[in-house]
């Protein structure tokens, strides 16, 4: 164990050009911006050896990315910390099976969004927006994500899904039908419905939120 | 391309440094106090092969998929977990492999025997058993009253073949109603692509609500009656349409 935290130790150093240890590293925020792929393998590495400072490191440097995705799905503050805590959980516990062969944030992303999927599939309806928590945006445009995601809150399960991956996260219909276990055909038609009673909505009409 | 409008909706939301922090905190605590797998299960995990693990689709499954090598934390009283926990302890993944496959079967074997236990007379009958009673019986006029017994059972398997035996045998009203019955009262999925494919045939026939086939197709989860409650819709919607009718 302490050889596996003198690991992160010098890793973090190497990335912060610095000498600092990495449990005084771990606390420095933005420190690791450009972290290359190496000290990342390294600090993967490290963490897979049980150094927990290691993966805090890793953890400080993607988190934030993390959350935004975790934000489109939920605004709810207790959901979002739920979903904070399972993703870095199967990230930690999944840790072994990165292979190395995509940046360990492209790994990231796909335990995020699975977790993301589960957890829309579990609620079946969004949590509406009562009390996010997000710094300097508009009233109105407040306003318009309200709208949208009570709007959503109102699809089914499938059309759900496939709404969201599609006209939030940008998936392809292909992506998609691997998620929803459908044919691609299917998809277009969740999709179709979806646009049609996300249009119709009152309130996505009034904010003229084009789809 | 106009979705872009809704992503970019979405663009820059960000929580402040402090929630972020806070939750940090939380897992970091989590991760010291061990409530997290244990290091030493980890070390096992690491010193196998990548590939040895890795979905061939990169989607990881929900829970972990290696059992715990040590069953010391296991808390009393979780019998199950921890006869499968002491299953496991000290075995090659080969040798875990060999035990782990007979015991998924016979425990899909006894899921299975349960389900039938508890499924309905209605779910053990084929599709083909029910058209040959059909066919079998051509003496329509005893087989109505009989059926119209079966329909206004308090039984609902027993209803649910009245209606597919009374859907059976013709085209008039009365069996395009029964089919629609059937369809609403949500019997397995061959059952309602059978009543479904009933309905397009006679779709010129009978008026259908556009908004409950609408409902329907927002409930319903198999490709092919998705397929067929679309159809349906189409020919709803074109045969209002054409009736000059407000959709």
């Amino acid at each position: 164990m302490t050889q596996a935290t003198g690991t992160a130790a010098k890793v973090a150093a190497a990335a912060n050009t610095g000498s600092a240890p990495a449990s005084e590293a771990a606390s420095m925020p933005d420190s690791l911006d450009e972290m290359s792929q190496e000290t990342e393998l390294a600090l993967v590495s490290a963490a897979r050896a049980g150094d927990h400072s290691a993966f805090t490191l890793l953890l400080k440097q993607h988190d934030r990315k993390v959350m935004r995705v975790i934000l489109r799905f939920t605004a709810n503050r207790y959901d979002r910390e739920d979903l904070y805590q399972n993703i870095f959980t199967a990230c930690y516990k999944a840790l072994p099976r990165f292979s190395g062969n995509c940046r360990f944030y492209t790994w990231l992303y796909r335990i995020a969004m699975n977790q993301c999927i589960s957890f829309m599939r579990r609620h079946r309806y969004f949590e509406p927006e009562q009390d996010i928590a997000v710094n300097d945006i508009s009233r109105e445009r407040c306003a318009k994500l309200k709208a949208i995601n009570e709007a959503q809150s109102r699809l089914e399960g499938p059309q759900q899904i496939s709404f969201h991956l599609f006209y939030i996260e940008g998936w392809s219909l292909e992506e998609i039908a691997n998620v929803v276990e459908c044919k691609v055909g299917s998809v277009k038609s969740h999709l179709h419905r979806a646009r049609k009673k996300i249009r119709a909505d009152h309130e996505v009409q009034k904010w003229n939120i084009e789809i | 391309m106009e979705y872009r409008n809704l992503t970019r909706l979405y663009e820059g939301i960000d929580i402040d440094e402090a929630e972020l922090a806070a939750y940090r905190r939380r897992f970091m605590t989590s991760l010291a106090e061990g409530a997290l797998p244990d290091e030493r299960a980890l070390s096992v995990e690491a010193s196998l092969p990548a590939e040895a693990s890795l979905p061939a689709d990169g989607f990881l499954p929900e829970e972990g998929s290696l059992p715990a090598k040590d069953s010391s934390h296991v808390p009393a009283g979780n019998g199950l977990r921890a006869w499968m926990q002491s299953l496991v302890v000290n075995m090659e993944r080969k040798v875990i492999w060999r035990y782990a496959i007979p015991l998924v079967s016979l425990l899909v074997l006894v899921g299975v025997l349960f389900q039938q236990m508890r499924t309905p007379v209605l779910d053990s009958i084929e599709l083909a058993r029910l058209q040959d009673f059909v066919e079998g019986h051509g003496d329509h006029t005893r087989l109505y009253s009989q059926v119209r017994e079966l329909e206004q059972s308090e039984s609902p398997v027993r209803r649910l073949n009245g209606l597919f035996i009374l859907s059976s045998l013709g085209q008039d009203e009365e069996n395009i109603l029964a089919s629609a019955q059937g369809l609403i009262a949500d019997p397995r999925a061959e059952f309602r692509a059978y009543y479904l494919e009933y309905l397009l045939t006679y779709a010129d026939e009978a008026w259908y609500d556009i908004e409950y086939i609408e409902a329907l197709i927002d409930r319903e989860t198999d490709e092919e009656c998705l397929y067929l409650l679309e159809e349906l819709l189409a020919l709803a919607e074109s045969r209002q349409r054409s009736a000059g009718q407000v959709i």
